[in-house]
């Protein structure tokens, strides 16, 4: 078993340099190894599910060793990284084989799959390290590779930009990672992840210290996971190739931040700091759900769908739920990598026309696809019998039942508004006539090996995961999982959802005139730009960064420097200057003047003497 | 027997200078040679003639001042034959100078070496050179009058001339000692008496001035010290208020003069005044033990270098007409060899290491911290820093310029004799100091 | 003999090869590639020959009893460092310059320079120390002004005068030490429990301030860096700042701990504003050499917080990021300075592109740019968070703000990746021809490859600090 966690943990990165130095050889190579490595990378982790004993893996290495600090490489290997692994390694490799036609045409092969292999190797290097340093390598490694990837077409100003927007936001939080870090180190005395909880459990922390370190890993998993107020980047982040956007939404990055909040979930009870998670992720998740409402952008509607469920995942564990929060985490992974993939077909049939409006009656050339979309869908939306129903209506029973008033009429809201967006979606893509001359003609057609199989089994899996809901509980939370039970909630939210259904379906199917007449509507014209923009925080948080960071305390830095420092020292050349001026006027070259400052020079010693006289 | 040799050998070598200069040369530095080993065994002057005294220290200081003055001989060319026998008789009155222990013959002395000095300056070739001997002249003369002035107001006061008597309990000798001092001053180019010195060593003849400013200064200022050694620790407050002025302000202002200048001769005859006002610490700071070891590494090392740079100017003068800082660009490519030798004695005028201005100035300059002018000694160090400002700028012409011609010139074989012996001088001190202080301290 | 043989041979050795390869300047090159490379060679043969703790004594020589004034020749894990980093960047330099202009003039300036530099790591004689720190900026004087960019004059001269006036403030601070203590020796000085007068902390810490650069003392460093060739730049990031940080170790904190230990705070205030305020005028920068320029103060910056904090742990982080920033820095510098000499441009916003015609330049770019910013894997990350643990150890954990620096880091580094190499083609970018020479190319792969190397297993480093600070362990 050991074994196949050093593959787990070198493999990755082994393969992306393999995947890198054999694509540059033969293009096609860079393909094979990728499949091949996620291919490996997934059975290793079968097999550590499968071979996994009662106990968890853990293994220290040695890696730092200074002055009297030590710091080891310690990897430990549970039920929950078990399930992040199967997530992560699972729906990589998915995505990586989807990749085949979909990249099949980018003459960057060999640098994409190298840059797949590594993210997913980030995301393996987090759920699989013991202490906070570890997960911060695994954290990092994945910002490194979002970065890349959203970026992979670089010559796109949009695509460079969203690259630069991704790492920036997700960095703001990283870095009070790493002043956590800091801080743990000293007061806690550790940063072992595991440590921590038991720390918290006995109380030996100090509250305050642990509360602010609470607060600082949650501002890292904002930044990850898309919370209020960092996510502006994830919508962006669709300026990379569709498959990157179904790994970073689906298998890694996003989740990283719920993992490590459910990880260190003790430790987060014990400071109070779940009050504030469950309150900025019903935040997140209300903007999320209302913004989806109005995007144009089949990827954009996804994401911000994204944003919308790892807030209410966020809630589930925010409000107390261990069990809720990374049940909607796993099924949320599945059917949000089945949709993007299938968002990915869609674009690929579509000859990469991404705007949904522009789009329309695929069902008809594209039926399987549609089938598999609505599957997702409707996972998404939370209709049973499929995944998605089990998980939320979890965390919102939990909201109800745990939360306060804001928390859970926000979740509750942001449930049931997922049908709203997600429906919408699907009939603006498959149903009514094409809407672009381009989708009538020629389009292409998926294959069934590469596009059509890991769609279908995507859809097969967040179908039939629903059989194991209390499995997958009870094997991450351990035997005693409270449940919430919230009386009539469930009838209440499908009633409400059935309503909603109903009515988006009819706005779209029929009734887009009357559509088109109320968002002609001065007022929603406002509402409908606010939510379009995402409630302005992206305008916010560049205004700030350009004019005050930039503008203000950058610029007056450089003022500063120039005019005040280096100007000083540039004037020492002029003040030499003026001082040799002065100095000039004595030498005339007339020896007579020359006399003149003798007598002078002869003066000053004998008045000099005379005043040591005087004081002899 | 050193003395007398050197004389002589002055006498003879005028005789022979006209038809053969090889001769010449042979002859002087044959005479040098042979005074450096009649001063080793020990028969310069003592022994031979009363009131003169010779310390290891003085032996140190009259070899190098007669290597400096043989590489001097092997560089010169034609034009400047008469400094031969000029630079004999030279050596002759600076050894019995050194060795002097009497304020009498201190002060014969020293108007010796003035008239030789005023001698020197003499080879008038144009109108420049005639006002500079003049203002050397005129200037040298009042020094003179006034030295002598002091001199005789001392003569009243004490009863032997012997520097180890000196009546340092009255208050008519201080004044007296005030007004030699002022008479040494000059011709020290502290300033502000300096204003002669600034146009005198730019505007005679290069190799002149070379001996002049390095030779000449740095044996009076040696001689000074060792005279008035006695009274410098008996007043220690006088003596620091005194010299610690004037070497601020001597450096200060003639730094800020070079600073600007455009002639290069200009540069050094400013930068050999500001070189004084450093020489002036080890002075103030006469009560540390240092001050002796200081005050001789910095006439030893000063020799060297002043003398080289203003030969290697005589050299780049009347070969390539060098006079301002534009004729000096992209000299490296005109005459290499030239401009490495200037280069590093320039390096060492500025106080760059494992060169013998850097060491020179680090003793001194102890001297002045071990008494505690620390504050004396920062403005000192700063100042240094601020001349390397012209130093560079003039390195700066050499190397980083575009030369305005293509005129190359490649080193006589005696003016490379001569710049190596100067630079294995300059080296030699800046790396290794066991020999100054084997000298002044036990 | 070997010991002072290596300070004082190049230094003679240079002329000569300047002169002997008058006719064929191209052999220049590999002479001092293969002198650098025995550099290399017998520091490495001193690393293995280190005592467990305490020094390794090389020789004695020039003896003047009389001023306590001699070249005492002994090295410590400490030095070892420096020497074995030193060696290892001027080989490093000869590949990256190998193409450079008027070779046999170049060349034997950097091996001139490798004499003082060696020496500076070397003596333990104070005096002898200031001579050879003085001495190195003979040869970068003019390794800036001939070979250095259009501005280099002004900028030569500027760093030239800069150093050498602040170098003067260290020297009177030096001549103090000698007059409390009597000795010039270093481990004699520590002998002698000195108890300093702040006079004498503070003006060696003015000295070595401005060599480091900490803020205000800092404007040498962008002209000289900006205006250097790339390859002296790197030996300036690399080797002439770690002078300084150096001899901070050396002289404040090995020397007179109870003074620095009050001055802590100082020492420290100065670190953060410096890794501040360069930080943010890297932000500013469209410049894309001066952007790295202030790169490379902001982290000496964090050197100085590191170093401030006095502890065993504190003092072995900021060697480990002494070596990061240089290895870091460098490719860098090089990549820069080669951008401008294939675009003839300066400013990152008319570059753009790069990655499309130059792939493999603009990959080094990025990865030592993450390695600024402090992305795990690279040296960077661990130097950074070795600091911020230290100094969070030492002073609280309101010091974690300094992990604000690698959000400042970011945002220069990778908004300069967006201008320059991201984004669409420039006109000036399709006009140039971005073919590179092949040694250029190994270099920057060395380069690479030790950031990561180090970055991963950086425990070899970290055994040398373990052994060169020791001695504080019980603090």
């Amino acid at each position: 078993m050991n074994n196949a966690v050093m593959i787990l943990m070198y493999m990755p990165f082994i393969g992306a340099v393999l995947a890198y130095v054999l694509g540059k050889a033969k293009k096609e190579l860079a393909f094979w190894v990728a499949e091949v490595v996620g291919g490996i990378l997934f059975l290793a982790s079968l097999v550590i599910f499968f071979k996994y004993s009662d106990s968890p893996i853990d293994i220290t290495l040695p890696w730092i060793k200074y002055g009297d600090i030590e710091i080891p490489m310690k990897i430990y290997i549970d039920h929950l990284s078990i399930v992040m692994l199967l997530i992560a390694t699972g729906l990589g490799f998915l995505d990586i084989h989807f990749a085949h036609d979909y990249m099949g045409e980018d003459p960057d092969q060999p640098r994409y799959y190298a840059k797949v292999l590594f993210f997913i190797g980030g995301m393996i290097l987090l759920v699989i390290t013991k202490d906070l340093i570890g997960a911060f390598v695994g954290w990092e490694f994945m910002g490194l590779a979002s970065y890349l990837l959203i970026s992979f077409w670089y010559y796109k100003h949009s695509a460079a930009s969203a690259g630069m927007q991704a790492f920036l936001y997700t960095r703001f939080g990283d870095i009070f990672i790493l002043a956590a870090i800091a801080i743990l180190f000293y007061y806690a005395g550790t940063i072992d992840l595991i440590k921590l909880n038991e720390m918290a459990n006995t109380g030996e922390l100090n509250k305050t210290v642990a509360l602010v370190a609470a607060l600082f890993i949650f501002m890292g998993a904002i930044g990850k996971s898309g919370q209020f107020p960092l996510y502006p980047w994830l919508m962006n982040a669709m300026e990379g190739p569709t498959t990157v956007s179904a790994l970073i939404h689906g298998a890694t990055m996003v989740n990283s931040g719920i993992y490590i909040v459910a990880r260190l979930f003790d430790f987060f009870s014990y400071t109070d700091a779940l009050y504030v998670v469950a309150n900025v992720a019903a935040l997140s998740a209300f903007i999320g759900a209302t913004s989806a409402l109005v995007q144009k952008e089949i990827k954009k509607i996804l994401a911000y769908s994204t944003m919308s469920h790892l807030s209410i995942a966020f809630v589930g564990l925010g409000v107390g739920s261990l069990a809720a929060g990374m049940l909607h985490l796993v099924n949320h992974a599945i059917f949000k990598a089945l949709l993007f993939l299938s968002a990915g077909a869609v674009i690929y049939i579509a000859h990469h026309q991404k705007d949904a409006w522009k789009l329309g009656g695929l069902i008809k050339t594209a039926p399987f696809v549609a089938l598999f979309m609505a599957m997702g869908s409707l996972s998404l939306a939370g209709v049973p019998p499929f995944s998605g129903y089990f998980s939320k209506e979890m965390v919102v029973a939990a909201a109800w039942e745990w939360g306060n008033g804001f928390t859970k009429t926000f979740v509750t809201i942001a449930a049931l508004l997922s049908i709203a967006y997600i429906t919408r979606l699907w009939i603006l893509i498959f149903l009514g006539e094409p809407r672009h001359e381009e989708i009538g003609g020629s389009v292409h057609k998926p294959s069934n090996l590469w596009m059509r199989l890991p769609l279908g089994i995507l859809a097969f899996t967040t179908l039939f995961i629903s059989i194991w809901q209390s499995d997958i509980i009870h094997y991450i939370v351990g035997d005693e999982v409270v449940e919430p039970h919230v009386a009539g909630l469930a009838a209440f939210m499908l009633t409400a959802m059935l309503i909603i259904f109903l009515i988006v379906v009819g706005l779209y199917v029929k009734g887009l005139n009357l559509l088109y007449k109320i968002g002609s509507h001065h007022f929603v014209q406002t509402i409908h730009q606010i939510l379009f923009n995402g409630y302005y925080v992206e305008a916010m948080i560049s205004w700030i960064s350009k004019n005050i960071v930039v503008g203000a305390i950058a610029a007056s830095a450089r003022w500063f420097d120039t005019y005040v420092i280096d100007y000083v020292v540039n004037k020492t050349v002029d003040m030499t200057k003026w001082v040799y001026n002065i100095f000039k006027r004595g030498h005339t070259g007339q020896i007579g003047s020359y006399m003149g400052q003798f007598v002078l020079g002869v003066a000053i010693i004998v008045i000099l003497i005379l005043i040591i006289i005087k004081g002899l | 027997m050193s003395f007398i040799i050197l004389i002589a050998a002055g006498l003879l070598v005028p005789v022979f200078y006209r038809n053969n200069i090889i001769i010449a040369k042979l002859i002087a530095i044959s005479a040098f040679i042979l005074s450096m080993f009649f001063i080793y065994q020990g028969q310069s002057l003592v022994g031979l003639f009363p009131g003169f005294a010779v310390d290891s220290a003085t032996k140190l200081m009259e070899y190098v001042l007669l290597v400096t003055l043989a590489a001097v001989t092997f560089s010169l060319t034609g034009f400047e034959r008469p400094l031969i026998a000029q630079m004999l008789f030279l050596a002759g009155a600076s050894i019995a100078f050194l060795e002097s222990a009497n304020f009498f013959l201190f002060i014969v002395l020293f108007e010796v070496i003035a008239i030789i000095s005023y001698i020197l300056v003499a080879n008038i070739r144009n109108f420049y050179n005639a006002e500079g001997a003049i203002k050397a002249f005129i200037a040298g003369a009042v020094a003179s009058g006034v030295i002598l002035l002091g001199f005789a107001l001392y003569s009243f006061t004490t009863t032997s001339f012997a520097y180890i008597d000196m009546n340092v309990h009255g208050k008519f000798t201080l004044i007296a000692v005030a007004i030699m001092l002022a008479g040494i001053f000059y011709k020290l180019t502290v300033v502000p008496m300096h204003g002669w010195a600034a146009d005198a060593y730019s505007q005679v003849n290069h190799a002149a001035a070379g001996i002049l400013s390095g030779v000449i200064k740095s044996v009076v200022l040696f001689a000074t010290f060792k005279a008035f050694y006695k009274f410098l620790i008996t007043y220690p407050f006088a003596t620091v208020l005194i010299f610690a002025f004037f070497a601020i302000i001597t450096m200060t202002l003639a730094n800020f003069m070079a600073l600007w200048q455009k002639r290069i001769s200009k540069i050094l005859a400013y930068s050999s005044i500001a070189h004084s006002g450093y020489a002036l610490i080890p002075f103030a700071a006469a009560t540390s033990i240092y001050s002796y070891s200081g005050i001789l590494y910095y006439a030893i090392a000063y020799i060297f270098m002043q003398t080289s740079v203003f030969l290697i100017l005589n050299d780049l003068r009347r070969e390539l007409g060098v006079k301002y800082l534009e004729d000096l660009k992209g000299l490296y490519k005109k005459a290499p060899i030239h401009s490495l030798f200037f280069t590093i004695q320039l390096f060492s005028l500025a106080g760059i290491p494992l060169l013998a201005g850097f060491l020179a100035k680090a003793v001194a300059f102890y001297a002045g911290v071990d008494v505690g002018l620390w504050w004396v000694v920062l403005i000192a160090l700063l100042n240094s820093a601020l001349a390397v400002a012209y130093y560079v700028w003039i390195i700066k012409h050499i190397y980083m310029d575009e030369p305005n011609n293509f005129e190359t010139i490649s080193i006589s074989t005696g003016s490379l004799i001569g710049q190596l012996i100067l630079l294995a001088g300059t080296i030699y001190f800046g790396i290794i100091g066991a020999d100054v202080f084997n000298a002044t301290l036990p | 003999m070997v010991a002072v043989d290596i300070i004082f041979a190049p230094i003679v050795f240079s002329a000569l090869v300047y002169f002997f390869t008058r006719g064929a300047e191209q052999f220049a090159k590999y002479i001092a590639l293969g002198w650098f490379i025995v550099l290399f060679i017998i520091a490495l043969s001193w690393y293995h020959q280190l005592p467990e703790d305490g020094w390794l004594f090389l020789g004695n020589y020039l003896s003047v009893p009389q001023f306590g004034f001699e070249l005492t020749l002994q090295i410590d894990a400490l030095s070892v460092a420096m020497l074995l980093l030193t060696a290892a960047l001027l080989i490093l330099v000869v590949f990256t310059s190998w193409n450079e202009k008027k070779q046999g003039a170049y060349f034997s300036l950097l091996i001139m320079f490798s004499g003082p530099i060696f020496g500076v790591f070397m003596t333990t004689n104070v005096l002898w120390f200031f001579m050879f720190w003085e001495l190195t900026l003979v040869p970068m004087l003019f390794l800036v002004g001939i070979w250095g960019e259009e501005n280099r004059i002004y900028a030569a001269i500027k760093f030239f005068l800069y150093t050498h006036v602040f170098a003067m403030f260290m020297f009177v601070g030096f001549y103090l030490l000698y007059k409390q203590t009597g000795y010039w020796d270093l481990t004699l000085i520590k002998e002698t429990a000195l108890v300093t007068p702040a006079l004498i902390w503070w003006l060696m810490f003015i000295g070595f301030a401005a060599k480091l650069p900490v803020f205000p003392f800092h404007t040498w460093l962008p002209d000289a860096h900006v205006q250097a060739p790339s390859s002296i730049s790197v030996l300036l990031a690399g080797v002439l700042l770690k002078m300084g940080a150096y001899g901070l170790i050396r002289f404040t904190v090995e020397l007179m701990p109870i003074t620095t230990m009050h001055f802590a705070p100082w020492m420290l205030g100065f670190g953060l504003a410096t890794t501040f305020f360069a930080g943010f005028l890297a932000i500013y920068e469209r410049h894309i050499k001066k952007m790295v320029a202030y790169s490379s103060i902001s982290h000496m910056g964090l050197v100085v917080v590191a170093i401030s904090t006095m502890t065993y742990d504190g003092l072995s982080a900021a060697l480990y990021e002494m070596i990061g920033h240089a290895l870091v820095i460098s490719p860098l510098f090089l990549i820069a300075g080669w951008l401008h000499h294939k675009t003839h441009t300066w400013y990152m916003d008319e570059m753009g592109g790069i990655m499309k015609k130059a792939p493999y330049a603009s990959a080094i770019f990025i990865l030592a740019g993450m390695a600024a910013l402090g992305l795990p894997g690279t040296m960077g990350f661990v130097g950074e968070l070795t600091i911020i643990i230290s100094a969070v150890k030492a002073y609280g954990w309101w010091i974690a703000v300094i992990a604000l620096a690698g959000l400042i880091s970011a945002g220069y580094i990778i908004w300069s990746v967006r201008r320059a190499i991201h984004g669409p083609m420039s006109p000036v970018v399709e006009k140039a021809d971005f073919s590179m020479s092949l040694p250029e190319k190994f270099a920057l792969a060395v380069y690479a490859f030790l950031i990561v190397y180090f970055g991963v297993n950086p425990q070899p480093i970290f055994d040398l600090a373990n052994q060169a600070f020791s001695w504080l362990g019980g603090m």
